[in-house]
């Protein structure tokens, strides 16, 4: 018992090298300082990882690539263009459904729908930049 | 939970809002504190996307005064799943499947700009089959930098009791019946094999996770001094769950009755003559909600469903649960719930006040209850006296299918076998004079090529 936690608190050392601007953490459940610590380094240790994944598959792509793929890749190209035109062509509807959906959950959704600007703050997208 | 009006016992930590009863409808206030939020998820498309994925429970606006009006901002009206089950219920892959969709929930609001606050197997449900999010008010506004807040409680709740049913035992997720919160991790990184520390995720997610926490709790610490974690790394440490998670497999473990069927007491004839006289008892009395108990691998189960609109199969054999619910998913079947009940100990109400999650007995009762080779289970080995055995049924059902399974039956002798047999009344008098008090026998057929009988009995 006692061997295995000195183990773990050598390894726990040997992760801890993590630096980032701190963040203020409020919530309803206690996350833990611990766990909140050990998750900035686990992010950090498997984002490296996750990052070189990430490049490997690219070099391994770009040396095994074959002609087929890229007529593969051209095909589905036309077909994701194609896609979007059509949905293009039926946006009005889908807005449509989109203020009715808002209708039916929020109380001043109709009216606030019609007068709805995304770019506007703490509406939706436009803030969070996504 | 009660039928009639109050609030609802499990809802009561988050001060966002809480469930309620009104004259037997199910209904959410929302609090003035969380209207931000919600708006967020309906207005960024969150809400629609996650529910016609099915990861979401549907609700509708309820134009219906609140059940506190103070700091009342709405009240919706969520779509009631028909039978709450419990993470210590579920087999390996329910509770797999169950993580997984909490993932799945967290990568989705993280595009919208959206974050869980909380992470509990509690807020998911088994839903047409699939595992859905019932509750409404667990995402808030996603801000850079902000570490996932639920990320422990991910870990206490499905991590660790899936890690130690795929490589301790199959049995631990009931576990989590002591430990309503989660598995301790400190706890689970003791009971995992030392060799589990040689594995990147299980060494990450557990055991340093759970020694970063003990190092923690005795220290004093600034908390201007926890790091943030960048858009990207919260992605990559939710691809890193997923990725073990998705990774992890069942582990079958020596368990008692996954071959059953193969080591029965009835020709593969006789099995379908069986069936038919079930199938028969059912459509006569008209079953609508069903509980299958010691139902095995659901075979049953399944010819209920013919009748009935919803099946609870009940077993205490992990491997029959994971073998049902797998068979349950391969045939798209939605109206069959396979959980883990032991009769012996069946779930008990638990958590705060006793309250918090109900017991298996609260959750019914139900029309029907099929009971085809289990008394001699009930009475040889654990005991039980046969009026005994009668009362626990006449609790769970009106109309009850119970099969009699007779002394001289090999399965009873193999019960027998090693102990000394005081069970005098277990005859067939001695099942009839038991049950006789509170139910009335109303078909009695003798399974073909066998000295099993099979009954159908309505409460009186």
């Amino acid at each position: 018992m006692k061997r295995q936690d000195d183990i773990d608190n050598e390894l726990l050392k040997a992760f801890a090298f993590a630096r980032l601007l701190p963040v203020r953490v409020n919530g309803y459940i206690g996350a833990g300082t611990g766990s909140l610590i050990i998750q900035a380094v686990i992010a950090l240790t498997v984002g490296g990882l996750f990052a070189l994944k990430i490049y490997w598959r690219r070099i391994k792509a770009f040396f095994t690539r074959k002609e087929a793929d890229v007529e593969d890749l051209e095909q589905r190209k036309a077909e994701a263009l194609s896609a979007v035109h059509a949905e293009a062509d039926e946006t009005s509807g889908e807005e449509a459904g989109t203020e009715s959906i808002e209708a039916a959950l929020l109380p001043e959704a109709a009216a606030v729908a019609s007068e709805f600007d995304p770019a506007e703050p703490g509406a939706v997208e436009g803030e969070e930049g996504i | 939970m009660d039928g009639g009006s109050g609030t609802v016992a499990g809802s009561f930590r988050d001060p966002s809002g809480f469930l309620f009863r009104r004259d037997g409808k199910l209904l959410r206030q929302i609090n003035q504190r969380y209207r931000k939020d919600y708006e967020l998820l309906v207005r960024s498309g969150l809400y629609e996307e996650l529910n016609g994925a099915g990861l979401l429970i549907t609700h509708r606006r309820a134009d219906v005064p609140p059940f506190k009006p103070d700091g009342s901002y709405l009240v919706i009206e969520p779509e009631e799943v028909p039978f709450i089950s419990y993470p210590y219920e579920w087999c390996f892959s329910q509770l797999k499947d169950a993580a997984l969709a909490t993932l799945d929930i967290q990568k989705r609001a993280l595009e919208r700009g959206m974050s869980l606050k909380d992470a509990s197997a509690y807020n998911i449900q088994f839903l047409r089959g699939r595992p859905v999010l019932i509750d409404t008010l667990s995402f808030e506004k996603y801000e850079e930098g902000r570490p996932w807040i639920a990320y422990s409680q991910f870990c206490r709740h499905f991590l660790a009791p899936l890690y130690l049913m795929s490589r301790k035992d199959n049995r631990m997720g009931v576990l989590l019946k002591s430990f309503i919160d989660g598995i301790p991790l400190d706890l689970a990184s003791t009971l995992l094999p030392f060799r589990t520390r040689l594995r990147l995720p299980i060494l990450l997610h557990i055991h340093l996770h759970a020694r970063s926490e003990k190092k923690y709790s005795e220290e004093q610490i600034d908390p201007e001094t926890i790091k943030g974690i960048s858009r990207k790394g919260l992605l990559a440490l939710l691809d890193s769950l997923e990725a073990t998670t998705r990774k992890l497999k069942w582990k079958a473990g020596g368990t008692e009755w996954a071959e059953y069927y193969d080591e029965t007491n009835y020709s593969a004839e006789a099995f379908e003559q069986k069936k038919n006289i079930v199938r028969e008892f059912l459509e006569a009395v008209g079953a609508r909600e069903v509980w299958d108990v010691g139902g095995n691998v659901g075979v049953f189960s399944r010819v209920a469903l013919e009748t009935a609109a919803r099946v609870v199969c009940m077993d205490i054999d992990p491997s029959c649960v994971e073998a049902n619910y797998r068979k349950c998913l391969e045939d798209g079947e939605e109206n069959l719930l396979p959980l883990l009940i032991d009769l012996f100990n069946p779930s008990p109400a638990i958590g705060w006040e006793a309250e918090e999650r109900m017991s298996i007995f609260q959750r019914g009762p139900v029309d029907t209850v099929l009971a085809l080779a289990l008394i001699h289970h009930l009475i040889i080995s654990n005991n039980v006296p046969m009026a005994r055995v009668a009362s626990f049924f006449a609790g769970l059902c009106t109309n009850l299918v119970i099969e009699f399974v007779p002394k001289s039956d090999s399965q009873v002798q193999r019960l027998l076998s090693a102990r000394e047999d005081i069970f005098d009344d277990y005859t067939l008098e001695g099942f009839l004079a038991g049950f006789s008090e509170l139910f009335r026998v109303e078909r009695r057929v003798a399974v073909p090529s066998s000295e099993r009988i099979l009954f159908l009995m309505r409460r009186r």
